[in-house]
């Protein structure tokens, strides 16, 4: 949107010194006088943490949405199909497999279990897929599958942890917050930085947070319905008042204040109650499905489906990050019993919505630019637990991108012969990360915040961009 | 100055501030005259070491596993010293002949350092000033805040008129050093209003307000400060920074996130200990050992809590490893090394510092100092198994069985390296291992607490500094290593160190001489030349403008509602939280406190659960509770404006302090506006401001009386007439709009 000049990322001194202004006369700031902020240079003028900001090279994608499957969606009965594995159902897994580490069984204890799942190859790319997902095979030539994601932490909630923020335990920042914190945001009247989520997630709420980064880069929750952000609308009890009465009332009191004062800070508050005012229209307008057609509604249906139609709302309007969770609670990916029919559900849930949001999007030339990403935390055990269940695998697992640059109608990558361990081109968190961040111009040995006499990045100090499965 | 101002202990202070050598030293260096030179040569700790770290330590530092080519940068002797093919990275004296300088300058990549990969370019200037350093000899020095810690003598100044004590000295030294002039002092309303939040967190009451009119009055400015630092108040505002440096958290976070029943009693321990002026090295002393240093002594056994309240890993699975123990030990070790040490030891759980001269020996040392001790866990009522809620109950008790610690590869239980002897950080005086049979902590907490320790006082007293200026002399409060902020006043805290240290570490002393100072009670600062040549405020030319903390926000709303209860101590409060707050959190057990009265109780003591925080404090910037928090951010966030402007919870405060505000001025305007003004920002209203008010009012007032207002904006106690009830709701706007104006939510 914006008009003013962009300043490049070529580090906080820069950053800081170019930030000025910023979304027209907006100029959110914050007092960065903590640790990330020590070493940049002093600051002329207020500094806008959010103020649109230039990647380190061309970006591909302009967006991103990220559909969480939370609990662990099983590779061999999803994406992975593993012949060998149904051959030898109920024998004991082969001695190299014994040291692998996992949260509730022991695998010389366990039998491998075959997958009851029927798998085709779809499109001309011939992506292999089972047919409980039978809308998203018929997209199939658009994804780019990942069949050896993989790292080492086999417990949800540090999982969950490690995926959004590249460590297992908590207190660092988001890649939602890290994009923000190197992009900012390109829209005045919405958060750059969207999270979604129908269940109460096992890490909570801090994995979509900012960490060490300012606050400012933290997600917002949105949630379908009257009040997609919290405080949004004024209190029923004030229904016939006159907030803008009200607001000017008190921006007359804070101009005055401000005026004698000199003090940038105190002049972005004044925008900031500017634009919190304008997010309380055009929020409810981004997630009012009710304004898009009968045809579009079907076409994502209900639940999740409405969640990825708020998505493609959101990019339209031109918000950076979404998060959609899919799951979480007791009722989720998480299978420890009755693994095939849980999976089912799971994947039933999701077909109709991830294959819609893939096709409208395509539809209104959005894919281009608009990275679709697919994953859990971890996998699921070729092996049994108990009677019928899996158990959480983080050490060979798949994933799905679509568009933003990503190769469409690839499958990458490959677990061994049953499904347990990323044996040919594994790809980490951290590479999946850094690749995500390079589709937004971004070079995640560069993206880095200073926290306690350190540089932090995204990818900890690993990861790699994985080009082969960049267009 | 000294005989105007003398120094002089307040009622409370334990030990005279001063000793008398030091102020005839002081006064006579003021006699003389004495200019401060300025230093001509590089100064090592200031220009090169930061530079050295930034570029070069990465692989020429502390840890030898990175180490490339066996070169060491950042110790002389291995710099200076020839390496296999002869060639040297540093000949003192000559820069020409250094390999350091040719390596930085030359054109060919395979050569060229720092490596293209690192993105670490010098620029022409440093490398200048690394040549010119090495022409002087290439002197190195010891880390500022690892030396020894001396009380320099303060400078003298020009402006001697406007110095109160000797802070203002070495405040107004870099002023005139850089053509500025302190802020004329602060007016009574604005010193009191400041005063007040930064001791109780609380804003001053009307009748302070009227006692305290002349901010030249120093009898009635000394007598409030006696009255705050005396109080219960200060005790809990003060408790609430520490519970930020400790992580302080009322639930073990991650998955189950339960509640513990024992933390409260560590948060009324804080509270207490400052409001009686527990000397700061006992204060320190009793929370790493004081189970040990008084066996049997309750208060003691509450203050050693500090190693319980911490993030809890429990989840399904964890319970059979290894590595609940190490989480536990990692975190006391974290804790207490930035807490208490200002350093971030953490790096070292998985290599030997980079940067700083620690070592992984110095880290498992310590966490060999905390594994004499266990965390003793009873959770409270039936249950069990997996996914077990209850609350739980923790005292720490001598550990039973091995209490060896394994120094670990990465950081990772599965992988150790060797056992960890007992130590103290080896480059710090009286550091090493322990002797055999003492008791570990107590051998801690007495070695932290030695004058020898170069860096607990300054930690201290720099954490107290930022405590009222906002930012400290050190920016980064939990980093004073080498990658940390450089003092923007060296010779000050020092001083301010010594000081504390020398008045027996008097807290109560430090916050009279801090508030008492000229620098402290300046006007808050301005445009003009030092906005521009200082806009960061670190020569503090006027008092920093702050933000209200989040928990300061809340009390103040309540306070000036007139509904704040001001009960202290005990068990947490549970507020009620809106849904949607909840909807994330997997561990539901929260049950609001139903007794009405309770729930407007301050702010320290509402829970502190760590999978949620209270949305009010998560938008106000509140810690993180999983690591020491160094200090808060103010950011400026729409979602800031919406809960102040939409949330029910503001609005119940505008309505009780519109209530308020109506039955004591009998429903005049007028005279309600006058009252508003002291109340919220703590002076008169200006004749301009009356008439805007005024109007406002008017103004919905009309309108409310063609829009029916709902019933819950009135507050009369049978069902108002429509000109009372549109009166009412329009009193209820004004006060929303209030409490929505920067001059409330700052401190000037």
């Amino acid at each position: 949107m914006s008009t003013e000049p962009r300043s490049s990322l070529l580090g906080r001194r820069d950053w800081l010194r170019h930030v000025g202004g910023g979304l027209g006369s907006l100029a959110l700031t914050s007092l960065l006088s903590r640790d990330g902020w020590l070493h940049a240079a002093p600051t002329p003028a207020a500094v806008n943490p959010l103020a649109p900001r230039a990647p380190h090279f061309p970006a591909k994608a302009k967006a991103v949405i990220y559909l969480f499957m939370h609990g662990g969606p099983s590779q061999v009965d999803t994406f992975d199909p593993k012949p060998a594995l149904n051959k030898a159902d109920g024998q004991v897994a082969p001695e190299s497999f014994h040291q692998l580490k996992l949260q509730f069984t022991d695998v010389r204890k366990q039998k491998l279990m075959g997958s009851a799942q029927t798998f085709r190859r779809c499109g001309q790319s011939g992506i292999e897929m089972c047919d409980s997902l039978p809308k998203l095979q018929t997209v199939a030539d658009e994804l780019c599958v990942i069949r050896s994601m993989q790292h080492d932490v086999f417990n949800h909630t540090p999982a969950i942890w490690m995926a959004n923020t590249g460590a297992s335990l908590p207190g660092r920042a988001s890649l939602g917050a890290w994009l923000t914190y190197g992009l900012g945001n390109s829209v005045d009247n919405l958060p750059a930085f969207v999270v979604m989520h129908s269940k109460p997630l096992k890490p909570g709420p801090g994995v979509w947070g900012n960490g060490f980064l300012p606050a400012a880069y933290q997600g917002t929750t949105i949630s379908a319905g009257a009040t997609p952000i919290p405080y949004l609308k004024a209190p029923a009890d004030l229904k016939g008042g006159d907030q803008r009465a009200v607001l000017d009332y008190a921006q007359t009191m804070n101009r005055r204040h401000a005026a004698s004062r000199a003090d940038t800070e105190l002049d972005a508050r004044i925008a900031s109650y500017e634009l919190a005012f304008r997010m309380q229209t055009a929020a409810p307008d981004a997630v009012d499905i009710g304004r898009e057609s009968e045809a579009t509604r079907t076409l994502y249906g209900k639940g999740f489906g409405e969640q990825c139609l708020v998505a493609r709302r959101l990019v339209e309007r031109g918000v950076r990050c979404i998060q959609i969770y899919h799951g979480g609670d007791s009722d989720d990916w998480d299978t420890h019993g009755d693994n095939h029919n849980g999976q089912t559900r799971r994947m039933r849930e999701i077909d109709q919505g991830c294959t819609a949001l893939i096709q409208d999007l395509r539809q209104r030339g959005l894919l281009e630019d608009t990275l679709v990403v697919w994953s859990g935390e971890f996998g699921r055990t070729p092996t049994t637990e108990g009677k019928n269940g899996r158990d959480h695998s983080p050490y060979g697992y798949s994933m799905w991108m679509a568009g933003g640059g990503t190769k469409a109608g690839l499958t990458y990558g490959a677990t061994d012969e049953f499904g347990f361990r990323a044996v040919d081109k594994p790809v980490h968190i951290h590479d999946l990360n850094a690749t995500m961040l390079h589709q937004f111009g971004l070079d995640h040995e560069r993206l880095t915040w200073r926290h306690e006499g350190r540089d932090f990045r995204l990818t900890d100090v690993f990861g790699k961009v994985v080009k082969d499965v960049l267009a | 100055m000294g005989s105007t101002h003398p120094l002089r202990p307040g009622s409370n202070d334990r030990v005279p501030l001063m000793s008398s050598s030091v102020r005839i030293a002081y006064g006579s260096l003021v006699a003389l005259g004495m200019t401060v030179a300025l230093p001509a040569a590089v100064d090592y700790d200031r220009e090169i070491a930061p530079l050295l770290s930034e570029h070069c330590l990465n692989c020429h530092g502390p840890d030898e596993k990175q180490r490339k080519g066996k070169l060491r940068l950042d110790q002389r002797e291995s710099a200076t010293h020839a390496a296999k093919s002869g060639e040297i990275a540093i000949v003192p004296g000559h820069p020409e002949k250094s390999v350091l300088v040719s390596r930085l300058l030359t054109q060919d990549a395979d050569e060229k350092m720092p490596p293209a990969k690192e993105h670490k370019d010098l620029t022409a200037a440093q490398v200048r000033l690394l040549e010119t350093w090495i022409k002087e000899g290439a002197p190195y020095a010891d880390h500022w805040s690892f030396s020894k810690l001396q009380r320099p003598a303060p400078p003298t100044v020009q402006d001697t008129h406007w110095v109160r004590n000797p802070i203002d000295l070495f405040i107004l030294q870099k002023l005139e050093q850089n053509g500025l002039k302190p802020v004329p002092a602060a007016n009574a309303s604005t010193l009191l209003r400041r005063m007040s939040f930064g001791t109780t967190g609380l804003p001053p009451t009307p009748e302070e307000i009227t006692a305290f009119s002349n901010p030249s009055d120093d009898a009635g400015y000394r007598q409030l400060l006696d009255a705050k630092l005396s109080s219960t108040q200060y005790g809990e505002h003060w408790a609430r920074h520490w519970m930020d440096v400790v992580r302080y958290g009322d639930s073990a976070g991650y998955e189950l996130d339960y509640l513990f029943t024992h933390s409260w009693r560590y948060r009324d321990w804080l509270i207490r200990s400052f409001a009686k002026n527990k000397p700061m090295d006992q204060f320190i002393r009793e929370q790493v050992a004081g189970d040990q240093l008084h066996p049997g002594d309750a208060e003691a056994a509450d203050a050693v809590l500090l190693l319980t309240v911490g993030p809890w890993r429990f989840e399904g699975g964890i319970q059979r490893s290894k590595n609940r123990d190490n989480y536990w030990l990692t975190d006391v070790a974290d804790t207490t090394s930035a807490a208490f040490l200002g350093v971030t030891m953490a790096c070292t759980r998985c290599h030997d510092h980079k940067f700083d001269p620690w070592t992984q020996a110095d880290y498992y040392g310590l966490q060999a100092i905390f594994s004499e001790s266990d965390p003793k866990e009873e959770r409270v009522g039936k249950g069990g198994g997996p996914g077990d809620a209850r609350p739980s109950f923790m005292t720490i008790v001598a550990r039973t069985g091995d209490d060896t610690v394994q120094i670990l590869r990465r950081g990772e239980v599965d992988l150790p390296i060797g056992p960890a002897k007992p130590s103290l950080p080896a480059i710090l005086p009286e550091g090493g291992p322990l002797a055999s049979r003492q008791a570990r902590r107590s051998t801690l907490a007495s070695w932290l607490t030695s004058p020898r320790n170069p860096l607990t006082a300054r930690v201290m007293v720099n954490r107290v500094w930022q405590w009222h200026f906002g930012q400290g002399l050190v920016r980064t409060a939990n980093d004073f290593g080498v990658r940390g902020d450089t003092p923007s006043h060296p010779e000050l805290l020092d001083w301010l160190a010594a000081e504390l240290v020398e008045s027996g570490w008097n807290l109560g002393h430090l916050q009279r001489l801090i508030l008492d100072s000229a620098t402290y009670r300046q006007g808050s600062a301005g445009a003009g030349l030092a906005a521009e040549r200082d806009p960061t405020h670190r020569l503090l030319a006027g008092f920093p403008r702050q933000r209200l903390q989040a928990e300061q926000l809340r009390d103040a709303m309540l306070q000036a509602s007139g509904t704040l209860n001001l009960k202290s101590f005990g068990s947490p409060v549970v507020p009620p939280v809106e849904p949607w707050a909840l909807a994330a959190l997997r561990n539901k057990n929260w049950s609001p406190t139903k007794d009405a009265a309770e729930l407007n109780r301050r702010s320290v003591y509402l829970v502190v659960r760590r999978s949620i925080k209270l949305p009010f404090f998560d938008v106000f910037n509140g810690p993180d509770t999983i690591s020491s928090c160094s200090g808060r951010d103010t950011t400026v966030v729409p979602a800031q404006a919406l809960t102040m402007l939409n949330s029910q919870d503001t609005l119940i405060q505008a309505k009780l302090l519109a209530s308020r505000l109506w039955s004591e001025s009998k429903g005049q305007p007028s005279a309600a506006i006058l009252k508003a003004w002291p109340l919220l920002f703590a002076r008169p209203v200006t004749r301009e401001e009356m008439n805007e008010a005024t109007t406002f009012i008017a103004a919905r007032e009309q309108a409310w009386l063609k829009s029916a207002p709902a019933a819950a904006l009135s507050w009369s106690p049978v069902k108002a007439d429509p000109a009372t009830h549109a009166r009412e709701a329009a009193w209820i706007e004004w006060c929303l709009a209030l409490l929505n104006t920067n001059e409330f939510l700052y401190v000037d």
